[in-house]
C-alpha cells in the first residue's frame, strides 16, 4: 500500500501561496490529496471556493455546496492560520508525549494499520458570518456565510493513541502542535489545547475526508477533529500531541479565540442557513420550497422554524436527515409568499439543550459565534 | 540627513533581508519538489487566484504609507484581508505594534504614516471595498 505521506512537492504549494507567488502545482487547491492523488469531479468546481484571504488561504463555500450532507471536498471551507513550508516531516509521523507514562510516535501507516472510525462533523469557523455583524471595530477574515461544511472522517479516536501512550491523571490538557509557521519566524505558532474530558472523548486523529486521502488544504496528512467545536480546535497538519497539566498559553488560546466577556470560544452555538432559495433569487407568488441545514454544539437539533412574514408567524420545517451529535440536518419547508415584490425567508433552529438562534446575536470586538437567525430575500412576482 | 542614512539602510535592508530568504527557502523548494525542477502551474486555480490577489493590491487606495502597507504588511498577507478590516488609529496602532513584536521589519519612524494610511481607508465607517 502506498503511505499517504504528504510529499515536498505538495508542501510547497502551500509555501507558494505562502509566499504570495500563487503558483500552485497541479493538483493543488482543494484537489491535492495526501497520497498525491487527485480528488474526482474537481476542474472548475474548485473556482467556486470565494476567496476571502489569498495568503494564506482563507475561502468559503458557495451557499449551493451545501445542499447535501456531505460537502465535496473541494467546495469545502478553507481555514489557515499559516502556511505548511517545505521544510515539513516526511514521513508524516504524530508524537505524543509530556504526561505519558511512555512517549510515542506513531508514523501515519501505523495509524492507518489501526482499527479506523468515521465520525460525520460539520466544522464552522468561529468566525463564520463575522462579515455581517457590521462592527465599528474589527478583525479578521470577514466571513459571509459559507465558512461551515460536513463532511465524514476516517481516522484513530484520539482517546485510543493517548491510552496507548500511557496517559497519566496528571494530563488535563493536550496542547496540539502543528506544522503550519508564518513566514517570520517570531510570529507565534497557532497550537492550541483541548481539555482532557474532550481528548478523551469524541476527538479523532483523521487522515481520510470523505473516502479520500485528507487533502493538503484541509489539514493533510494529518488532522484532529474535534466534534461540536467550532473548528479552531480542529488542527490542522497535526504532528505532536503534548499532555500537560494547563492548558495551552498560545497567543490564539490565551488572547484570540475569547467573547466580549473573556470566555473562551468552544462549543458550535446553535444556528441554521438556507440554502434555496438565494438571496435575490425570483420566485413566484405562491408556495416555495426553502431547504437548509442546521446545527449545534450542545446535544443534536431538534427543530428548524421557517417565517415568511419579518418573523411574525412561523411554520415547522421537516428534517431529511436524522440527527447525528456534531453535525448538521437537512432540512425543508414550503413556505408561503402570498405577494409580489421583494420577501424576506427567514429560518431558525432550536437545540436539544433549549437553545435557539437569536434575532441578533450578541457582537463581540473578534466577531466570533455569530448565530444570528438568516434570511434571504427573495424577488415575488 | 546623514544621521539618518542608517535608518534608511534599515528599511530598505530588512524587508530586503526577509524576501531573499523567503526566496531562498523556495528556490530550494524548486528544486527539490520536482525532478523536472519545475513547477506546474494550475491553469484553472491560478486563473481565480492570482487575478484576485493582484486586485486586492490594485484596489489598495494610493497616498502615503501605501508602500510601507504593500512591502511590510503584505509579507504575510493578504491585501484583501487588510481591506477587510474597520479599525481606528488606535487599534491599528495595537496591530502595528503587535506585527512588531512578531518580527515584522517595521521601522520607528514609519509607524506612524502605516498606521495613519491604515486608518484613513480602512477606519471605521469607511465603505467596504
Amino acid at each position: 500500500m502506498h503511505d499517504p505521506f504528504i510529499s515536498r512537492r505538495e508542501a510547497l504549494s502551500l509555501a507558494l501561496v505562502a509566499a504570495g507567488t500563487l503558483v500552485l502545482p497541479k493538483r493543488a487547491a482543494g484537489l491535492v490529496t495526501a497520497a498525491g492523488q487527485t480528488v474526482a469531479g474537481s476542474g472548475v468546481a474548485r473556482s467556486r471556493l470565494v476567496i476571502r484571504n489569498a495568503r494564506p488561504l482563507d475561502a468559503e463555500s458557495p451557499i449551493d455546496a451545501l445542499r447535501t450532507f456531505e460537502t465535496s471536498n473541494d467546495l469545502f471551507f478553507v481555514r489557515s492560520h499559516h502556511a505548511v513550508l517545505p521544510e515539513i516531516s516526511t514521513p508524516w509521523t504524530l508524537t505524543i508525549d509530556g504526561e505519558v507514562a511512555h512517549p510515542v510516535t506513531f508514523r501515519l501507516e501505523d495509524l492507518r494499520r489501526m482499527p479506523a472510525e468515521h465520525r460525520s462533523a460539520t466544522i464552522e469557523c468561529a468566525g463564520n458570518g463575522r462579515g455581517g455583524l457590521e462592527l465599528p471595530t474589527t478583525s479578521g477574515v470577514q466571513w459571509g456565510l459559507g465558512a461551515v461544511s460536513t463532511a465524514t472522517w476516517t481516522g484513530v479516536s484520539l482517546a485510543g493513541l493517548l491510552e496507548r501512550a500511557g496517559v497519566q491523571a496528571s494530563a488535563l490538557h493536550f496542547w496540539m502542535e502543528a506544522a503550519d509557521r508564518s513566514p517570520l519566524p517570531a510570529a507565534p505558532t497557532f497550537l492550541r489545547s483541548i481539555p482532557r474530558e474532550t481528548a478523551l472523548g469524541e476527538a479523532l486523529v483523521a487522515y481520510e475526508m470523505n473516502g479520500q486521502p485528507l487533502p493538503l488544504l484541509h489539514g493533510g496528512p494529518l488532522r484532529l477533529i474535534v466534534p461540536r467545536w467550532y473548528g479552531m480546535a480542529s488542527t490542522k497538519w497535526l504532528t505532536h500531541v503534548h499532555a500537560r497539566t494547563a492548558q495551552s498559553d498560545n497567543h490564539f488560546m490565551a488572547r484570540g479565540y475569547r467573547y466580549a466577556d473573556g470566555s473562551p470560544v468552544d462549543l458550535m452555538r446553535v444556528k441554521s442557513i438556507i440554502t434555496a432559495p438565494r438571496d435575490g433569487e425570483r420566485v413566484d407568488v405562491g408556495t416555495v420550497r426553502v431547504t437548509g441545514v442546521a446545527w449545534t454544539g450542545l446535544g443534536t437539533v431538534a427543530k428548524v422554524e421557517i417565517s415568511s412574514d419579518e418573523g411574525r408567524t412561523w411554520q415547522q420545517a421537516r428534517f431529511t436527515t436524522e440527527p447525528r451529535p456534531g453535525a448538521w440536518r437537512l432540512w425543508e419547508a414550503d413556505a408561503t409568499v402570498l405577494s409580489a415584490g421583494e420577501q424576506g425567508v427567514r429560518a431558525r433552529a432550536t437545540d436539544t439543550d433549549g437553545h435557539t438562534q437569536p434575532e441578533h446575536a450578541a457582537p463581540n470586538p473578534g466577531g466570533y459565534g455569530n448565530n444570528s437567525i438568516h434570511q434571504v430575500r427573495v424577488n415575488a412576482r | 540627513m546623514r544621521a539618518d542614512a542608517p535608518a534608511r539602510v534599515r528599511r530598505i535592508v530588512a524587508p530586503g533581508v526577509i524576501a531573499a530568504v523567503l526566496l531562498a527557502a523556495l528556490s530550494v523548494g524548486c528544486r527539490t519538489a520536482d525532478v523536472g525542477g519545475t513547477v506546474d502551474p494550475d491553469p484553472a486555480w491560478t486563473a481565480v487566484v492570482r487575478p484576485a490577489e493582484a486586485a486586492e493590491i490594485a484596489a489598495l487606495p494610493d497616498g502615503p504609507g501605501k508602500a510601507l502597507v504593500t512591502e511590510r504588511c503584505l509579507l504575510c498577507h493578504g491585501a484583501g484581508l487588510l481591506a477587510q478590516q474597520r479599525k481606528d488609529a488606535a487599534a491599528w496602532g495595537r496591530t502595528v505594534t503587535q506585527m512588531r513584536t512578531w518580527g515584522t521589519p517595521i521601522q520607528d519612524e514609519d509607524q506612524a504614516a502605516l498606521i495613519a494610511y491604515l486608518a484613513e481607508h480602512f477606519g471605521p465607517g469607511s465603505v467596504r471595498r
